[in-house]
């Protein structure tokens, strides 16, 4: 088989390592194959491709963007302003430091770090390839794959030239962007293509995009992506164009996106899925259940959609139609601790105490890293207070806060059963290390007022 | 991840090191009732099997025979890919086609019926070979322009060549605009086009009509043909994978599915977009079918995480989880099972697969410590008591120890006065100098537990200053010595000598407490003897249930100055810096009993806290021993100190308005300056110069005044704090009850802050209202008095007197304060008697029927408290 046959067939069954490999050694013999090069290049890129769409951080409290529109945004219109919601549950749903709902799945865009009282985070079904920030990844696997330096010369590039390739400046153009994290070049490259394709090509305008984001300069991203939408409906712009806006903190404009999006797109999922997110995260609840069931009908696979819905109805009094859905999510082969312990809290609250305990012992079994391992004791706790075991209580709150001194749910309910023990002083200090660590807790304020009217 | 799996019903593979891709995949019926599986190895391997789905007698589809491979040949060169068409002409039969590296073989699939019950035989038998020029990378089979019944093959090389054979001979080749790298090919027959998605990263369709007019001269060896145009682009900005082509018959048109890395597209056969769906994950390989009559596409992908998923259009049908990864994926038609699933991996291993409906419920893998381990669960449990003990135990360590044991401090003030050599602002005068002491204040503290932050601050009460007011220390784990010296700042009279420690401390446990330390400073950096006064405008009579103390021993630093003996029973005291009025203490021979005079009631302050202080040191702090004040509290110095810094804070408050008025027309004239300035026209501007500088002035002069004012105020506030001080001491010397002495010391706090916008007056005055109507009340009629709700702002002074009189006044009354100012009478009366009386102390008689006329009068106003007192308690009996 000619090797670069080989090459092809490597590169399409995606065995990219291989397919490097092969590259290298038709280079050797003729360095000037353009197309091996192009096929070297592209499968480099491949290899550390990340889908940019879905992680794409949306920070949400940025002290210096100066994109922000309104300091103080009418109710509903901003992302950043929490909401005041009232709802009548088992327990008002917990928000994040950041005022938004928890989410029924933790995504890659959302921020992992938050501390949520009652924890009912799923991991996503999608594979996590995405996570991690793309810079970093870039940055080694560049530093791995090149021990004798870098496959090209960036610096010797003539990128007016392959700018008027049109069969290697795309390649060119991921490569760069991806691999390299040149987002200078990158943007050189594709200002100069789009140039010469006449400003006719909407693919050069999205890359341009990517650029302009990288560079934080949203407006003039908005306008390209305006203008790449009026040559041609793609799921990538829309996609790009929600997310845009929602960096910007605009939910509203990002909500005429997704309807117009699923006007040319009807029921896609990926334009559902941002919508309901969006819609819950405006705490617009019951119409992001709606969207999400859509979803689910969409996509029955849906992990987040089917998580989300099952959130909703544990947080609107329904554990027992919560634990239909995290069960279906079970069946569907997860195993996380996650989804153990949010079926121990529905077996809990729809009052099937026998599962209750086997649902936490495997979900203590299973969690791996602090964070999770407190909340699972924290609930456990919850647990231990259902049957009337202070006692029991009392060492699973100590439990989780040795695995996560930063819970000031923990430190709140601990003041509370201290108080009911008479250790006055010591649920007084607990309250205010509740307080401190989350001056936001109703709870902890309530009580600190409490105790000291007494 | 999915709640179901497929089912394999029959699995088999290879023993060679073969690879396989996308292309190495057919399935086709040839000429056979049902599908067969086509495979062609990279090594060049052709394999056709047949699956034997039958039933056997327990009902189960029979897994692999040996007998299911029809047919094995070693093509002897890499089998790029297989395909089949109506390839030989004359024939309707199909024929199988193989693409080799430098070759397209051409074989016909030949069966011969066996006569005994060994089975059939299958011979495959080469019917032609084209021999290619350039390196092919695939082909397509088809109709070309629209032949009936006769297929064409079209091989694209790896450098963009299309070459075209019209079965058994070469038609004509022609190359693709814009290529570098091939992509997927595809013929749409309704259509009569060429599709590929190439290196622009877009689709581009190329009619054969258009390919064979570029290629009209063309031979093989000769290509110089014409360049082609697109019939349409597609720009679908990734790479194409796979592309598969349906046919539409009812708009006879085609369904061109392509498969991008993130995307799945679907065009009509003009290029226009139908559907597209964005996929989650890469995907290794895809198959699409038409269901029913509606037309809708099925494709079947299965993404990198083995889940095949199925879609009808976009909308997600099925999805199955795989046992292994496929790189080619199609379907195909059974006996016994329509629709089956046969997929092909990379290194080899044919499957034949269905989609179970039976869901295969995930069950999770058994609790490791389900047999309940005594001795494991023990270990565990302990291990977990052992954090929560610690924890506990943690918790217990910080409350309960109190700060005094952890914290030791020694305060120490050396009685010893030495120059002060830090800035003042006393006016140097020789005397000022000589007078102008300080003392040395030195702290120890001594932790027994590590703090991690210690706050030390040291405070006097103005016009007294320390040195250094405040230190800070981190990780305090040893002694720490601090050092200070407190002297005067001003000269003023001396409200407190107390100096107060107030340590801040963290510990390590992060709990945070405050402790306190007083000292008091010694009398003599306050004050220096001087000659005894024989009268005083304000006078203070302490009695004492015990022995009185011997001047010469109640002020021992003083002994010697001034012919203080231990036998005299007069001194006077002066203040250091000169201001205020000297003191004269008198002690009366045969009862127990102290009178302090001074001109000035303000002076007489640090006496009484000294003194008291002194006495109660003496007696040991005996419980027994009493001080009493029994005459009625001065009123009349407090409310003229009160109305001086009421006055001057008035005037404070006028000068800044004038301030205020004087700066905005400074700001306007120049306003007015600057617009004259821009005139286009010049005009003169010397008027506004005058103007300028007359304010100018005016700010300067009310500025000179506020300062001067505020010194004054400063001495005004100095002489309120220690007449309230006064009042404060006097009162807890008097019969009082607790609580009421606690809501009067809080209103006399002799700390004075006149912030702008409320000053001392303001707070006080309600404050005053409250214990008038509260504590203090005399009529039922008190009660009912307004409340006071904020603090406004007083302007009628008078009111204010009327209040602070009524309270001082009261208090007096509360105190049942006796009448023994004939025995004082009689005492004085011994004093002047004394033979070894000093002049000055003689002379003191004369002053004595002042005092005497002064306590009638008080004693006037304790009468009529007492009647009062006498009348509410009838009003309560009548009622």
């Amino acid at each position: 088989m000619d090797p670069l046959q080989e090459a092809l067939s490597l590169f399409r069954r995606r065995n990219f390592n291989d397919c490097i490999t092969k590259c290298t050694v038709i280079l050797e013999k003729q360095p000037l194959d353009q197309a091996t090069w192009c096929l070297k290049m592209k499968a480099l890129t491949q290899r550390v491709y990340v889908d940019d769409i879905e992680s794409d951080r949306i920070f949400v409290s940025d002290l210096n963007d100066e994109n922000v529109i309104a300091s103080a945004p009418r109710p509903g219109t901003s992302l950043k302003v929490p909401a005041t919601t009232t709802s009548i549950g088992l327990t008002t749903r917990p928000l994040t430091s950041a005022g938004c709902p928890l989410t029924g799945t933790t995504r890659p865009d959302n921020d992992t770090t938050i501390d949520s009282p009652l924890l009912n985070r799923l991991k996503t079904a999608r594979p996590f390839t995405s996570q991690s920030a793309r810079a970093i990844r870039i940055g080694t696997a560049a530093i791995l794959s090149q021990k004798e330096g870098p496959f090209i010369q960036i610096s010797r590039l003539n990128l007016s030239k392959y700018a008027k390739d049109p069969c290697l400046s795309k390649a060119l153009f991921e490569y760069l962007y991806n691999h390299e994290g040149d987002v200078r070049n990158a943007m050189e490259l594709a200002t100069k293509a789009l140039e010469y394709t006449e400003f006719k090509d909407w693919w050069w305008k999205v890359q341009l995009v990517k650029c302009y984001i990288a560079l934080n300069s949203i407006r003039d991203a908005e306008k390209h992506l305006r203008s790449a939408l009026k040559q041609q409906h793609h799921l990538d712009t829309y996609m790009r164009l929600i997310k845009l806006y929602l960096r910007l903190d605009q939910p509203m404009s990002a909500k005429e996106i997704c309807c117009a999006g699923l006007q040319v797109f009807p029921n896609d999922t990926s334009i559902l899925t941002e919508l309901a997110r969006l819609n819950e995260s405006i705490l617009n609840t019951d119409l992001a259940v709606k969207l999400y069931k859509e979803l689910a009908e969409e996509d029955a696979m849906n992990l987040e959609a089917i998580a989300s819905v099952g959130l909703y109805h544990f947080y609107n009094s329904q554990p027992e139609l919560a634990l239909k859905y995290y069960r279906r999510i079970l069946s569907m082969g997860a195993h996380f601790p996650e989804l153990y312990n949010n079926l121990g809290l529905c077996c809990l609250y729809s009052q099937q105490l026998d599962l209750t305990l086997s649902c936490f012992q495997r979900a203590v079994e299973l969690a791996t890293d602090s964070t999770s391992k407190a909340e699972i004791w924290y609930n456990v706790s919850h647990v231990a207070l259902a049957a009337g075991d202070i006692e029991l209580a009392l060492h699973c709150l100590t439990l989780c806060l040795s695995e996560d001194s930063n819970h000031a749910p923990a430190f709140n309910n601990l003041a509370v059963l201290q108080e009911k023990i008479g250790n006055r002083q010591l649920a007084k200090v607990h309250f205010n290390s509740a307080k401190q660590l989350q001056p936001d807790l109703p709870e902890a304020k309530k009580n600190i007022e409490l105790l000291e009217g007494n | 991840m999915s709640l179901f799996q497929a089912i394999e019903f029959w699995t088999t593979f290879c023993d060679n090191e073969e690879t396989f891709d996308q292309n190495s995949l057919k399935i086709s019926r040839l000429n056979e009732q049902y599908d067969l599986i086509i495979t062609g190895s990279h090594i060049g391997v052709l394999r056709i099997f047949k699956s034997g789905t039958e039933i056997d007698d327990r009902g189960v589809l029979q897994e692999f025979k040996p007998t299911d491979l029809l047919l094995e040949k070693d093509l002897q060169s890499a089998i790029i890919q297989v395909d089949v068409g109506k390839l030989v002409s004359g024939s309707q039969k199909i024929q199988i086609a193989t693409l080799h590296s430098k070759t397209v073989k051409v074989c016909s699939f030949v069966t011969k019926a066996g006569e005994t019950d060994h089975g059939h035989q299958y011979i495959l038998k080469q019917i032609y070979e084209h021999k290619l020029r350039r390196t092919p990378s695939n082909f397509v089979i088809g109709p070309f322009g629209k032949s009936a019944n006769r297929d064409f093959i079209c091989v694209q090389s790896l450098d963009g060549l299309l070459t075209f054979f019209e079965q058994e001979c070469f038609s004509f080749c022609c190359f693709l605009p814009k290529f570098l790298l091939p992509g997927p090919l595809v013929y749409l027959d309704y259509n009569d086009c060429f599709v590929t998605g190439g290196s622009t990263w877009m689709l581009q369709c190329f009619t054969y009509k258009a390919l064979s007019d570029a290629g009209e001269a063309s031979t093989q060896q000769d290509i110089s043909g014409n360049k082609v145009t697109e019939e349409w682009v597609y720009n679908t900005g990734e790479e194409i994978f796979n592309m598969v082509v349906l046919p539409n018959h009812q708009k006879r048109d085609n369904f061109i599915l392509a498969l991008g890395h993130k995307h799945l597209y679907c065009c009509n056969g003009k290029g226009k977009l139908l559907f597209m769906k964005r996929l989650e994950c890469p995907t290794s390989c895809f198959s699409a079918y038409l269901l029913g009559d509606d037309a809708k596409v099925v494709s079947l992908i299965v993404s990198e995480t083995k889940t095949l998923l199925v879609y009808g259009n976009t909308t997600l049908l099925w999805a199955a989880q795989l046992s292994f990864l496929p790189v080619a994926l199609s379907r195909a038609s059974f006996p016994n099972i329509k629709g089956a699933l046969v997929m092909l991996s990379e290194e080899g291993k044919h499957h034949c697969a269905y989609l179970g409906t039976e869901p295969h419920l995930f069950a999770a893998p058994p609790l490791s410590n389900q047999q309940l381990d005594l001795d494991k669960s023990e270990e565990e449990l302990n291990r977990l008591y052992k954090i929560i003990r610690s924890r506990l135990s943690e918790e217990a360590n910080r409350t309960s120890t109190s700060l005094e044991k952890d914290l030791v401090i020694n305060l120490v003030v050396d009685p010893h006065l030495r120059t002060n050599i830090h800035p003042h602002n006393l006016e140097s005068t020789d005397e000022n100098e000589k007078a102008n002491l300080m003392c040395h204040v030195s702290v120890e503290l001594i932790p027994h537990v590590t703090f991690e932050e210690l706050q030390l601050a040291v405070k006097v009460q103005s016009p007294l200053k320390t040195s250094i007011e405040a230190e800070f220390y981190t990780e305090v784990r040893e002694t720490i010595s601090f050092e200070c010296d407190v002297f005067f700042e001003e000269a003023l009279e001396v409200v407190s000598l107390e100096v107060m420690v107030v340590i801040t401390c963290v510990s390590n446990v992060t709990f945070s407490r405050v402790l306190k330390k007083t000292a008091t400073l010694p009398l003599k950096m306050a004050v220096q003897t001087c000659e005894p006064r024989k009268s005083g405008e304000n006078r203070i009579t302490l009695d004492l249930n015990k022995d009185a103390l011997p001047l010469a021993r109640l002020f021992p630093d003083f002994l010697g100055e001034n012919k203080l003996s231990s036998f005299s029973n007069a001194v006077a005291f002066k203040n250091v810096n000169g201001c205020g009025e000297p003191v004269t203490i008198l002690l009366a021979k045969s009862s127990q009993r102290y009178r302090l005079q001074s001109d000035s009631l303000s002076s007489l302050n640090i006496f009484l806290s000294y003194m008291k202080e002194r006495l109660k040191q003496f007696y040991d702090n005996d419980p027994g021993f009493l001080i009493t004040y029994s005459a009625a509290l001065p009123v009349e110095p407090i409310v003229s100190f009160a109305r001086e810094h009421f006055e001057i804070v008035q005037e404070i408050k006028r000068l800044l308005d004038l301030l205020t008025q004087l700066a905005a027309q400074y700001r306007a004239i120049e306003k007015r300056l600057i617009t004259k300035f821009k005139d286009k026209n010049p005009t003169p501007v010397s008027q506004f110069v005058t103007l300028i500088d007359d304010t100018y002035e005016d700010i300067n002069e009310s500025l000179k005044r506020l300062k001067y004012e505020k010194g004054k105020l400063n001495a005004a506030r100095n002489k309120l704090e220690c007449s309230l001080n006064l009042l404060i001491s006097l009162s807890r010397s008097m019969d009082i009850s607790e609580d009421i002495l606690q809501s009067i010391e809080s209103v006399f706090e002799p700390h004075i802050y006149d912030i702008e916008g409320q000053s001392w007056e303001d707070t006080t005055d309600a404050s005053l209202c409250y214990l008038l109507r509260t504590v203090l009340y005399k009529s039922e009629k008190d009660k009912l008095r307004t409340i006071h709700i904020s603090f406004e702002e007083i302007k009628d002074f008078s009111k204010f007197e009327e209040h602070l009189t009524q309270v001082i006044e009261r208090i007096s009354s509360f105190a049942n304060t006796s009448t023994t100012e004939n025995k004082i009478e009689d005492e004085y009366e011994e004093i002047k008697n004394e033979p070894e009386q000093t002049k000055e102390v003689r002379s003191l008689s004369a002053g004595m029927e002042t005092i005497g006329s002064q306590y009638g009068e008080a004693s006037l106003r304790a009468i009529s408290a007492r009647k009062s007192l006498l009348k509410r308690r009838h009003k309560v009996s009548d009622v």
